[in-house]
């Protein structure tokens, strides 16, 4: 297991593509709590959510992380995070770079809410509360458990963004 | 939207505060442009002058300016404690170790009496 810090490369942020769907199956298959989706699955939210769901690539080509998200219906303007991951030990970087990107989503879009879920006694829930309070200014608030096991909980971010703070 | 530069905490505050690279360039005076732009897309990390400038400039310490990069090495540094925690023996090496990682899980576990 490599446990050095990575060295920055320039890495890029894009859209997902069917050539990333295998690397994002066995990335999520390492985590229990995360289900594996399928490339039929990924393949419908990338053509229906293009701009919810992204990768990190670093210079090398190698990708390193990705994220899948929806918008939601209710309540309305707000975003839920289906999953987050990436490779180690690039997380703590790629929640980093994917807060960034989430708050350019929500200033496009004028989301209010952002939505995700994760046991509460995460280690990334304290990486995840600091950058909030960093990008949004907001609280990441626990909300109810999630009723079909898994141990993990739902958490909100209310955004409110100024008008100065925006474009 | 297609492939971008990845954003950084950095890149936001230098925007928050309405500078422009260049502009931070000239007041930081030891980091060029070209350098705040690879510190922003995570291009190269900063040396430890860039980092306490910034720090100085932005009036916020260095592990909240560079998130991502702070957190990789606090984990880093975990990780290994609790490697070498189970490796410890009784070399003359180990016994200043095991008094560390003692009192840093002592403090972890009661906050408040380190203060």
């Amino acid at each position: 297991m490599n446990k050095s810090v990575p060295t920055p490369s320039s890495p890029q942020i894009r859209p997902i593509e069917a050539k990333d769907f295998a690397f994002i199956r066995s990335l999520a298959a390492e985590f229990s709590t995360f289900t594996v989706p399928s490339e039929y699955l990924l393949w419908f939210l990338t053509r229906f959510h293009p701009d919810y769901c992204r990768v990190i690539e670093q210079s090398n080509g190698n990708v390193t992380a990705y994220f899948l998200a929806i918008p939601t219906s209710e309540p309305r303007n707000g975003i839920a995070i289906w999953q987050a991951a990436a490779t180690k030990p690039d997380h703590a970087f790629a929640l980093e770079y994917f807060a960034v990107y989430l708050r350019s989503l929500v200033e496009r879009s004028g989301v209010k809410d952002v939505f995700f879920t994760m046991p509460a006694d995460s280690a990334s829930l304290r990486l995840i509360r600091s950058l909030a309070g960093h990008f949004a200014e907001c609280e990441v608030v626990q909300l109810k458990s999630v009723p079909v096991g898994q141990g993990e909980y739902e958490f909100r971010l209310s955004i409110h963004l100024n008008q100065s703070e925006s474009g | 939207m297609r492939t971008s530069p990845v954003g950084t905490y950095l890149r936001f505050l230098r925007k928050k505060h309405g500078l422009s690279q260049r502009a931070l360039a000239e007041i930081l005076g030891a980091v060029s442009e070209s350098q705040v732009s690879r510190h922003e897309r995570s291009g190269s990390l900063p040396t430890i002058i860039a980092a306490l400038s910034y720090q100085v400039v932005f009036e916020k310490p260095v592990s909240e300016i560079f998130p991502g990069l702070y957190h990789a090495v606090e984990i880093s540094i975990e990780e290994r404690l609790d490697e070498r925690a189970r490796r410890l023996g009784d070399s003359a090496t180990d016994g200043p170790i095991r008094e560390f990682i003692a009192r840093r899980a002592s403090r972890q576990a009661n906050p408040e009496d380190s203060e």
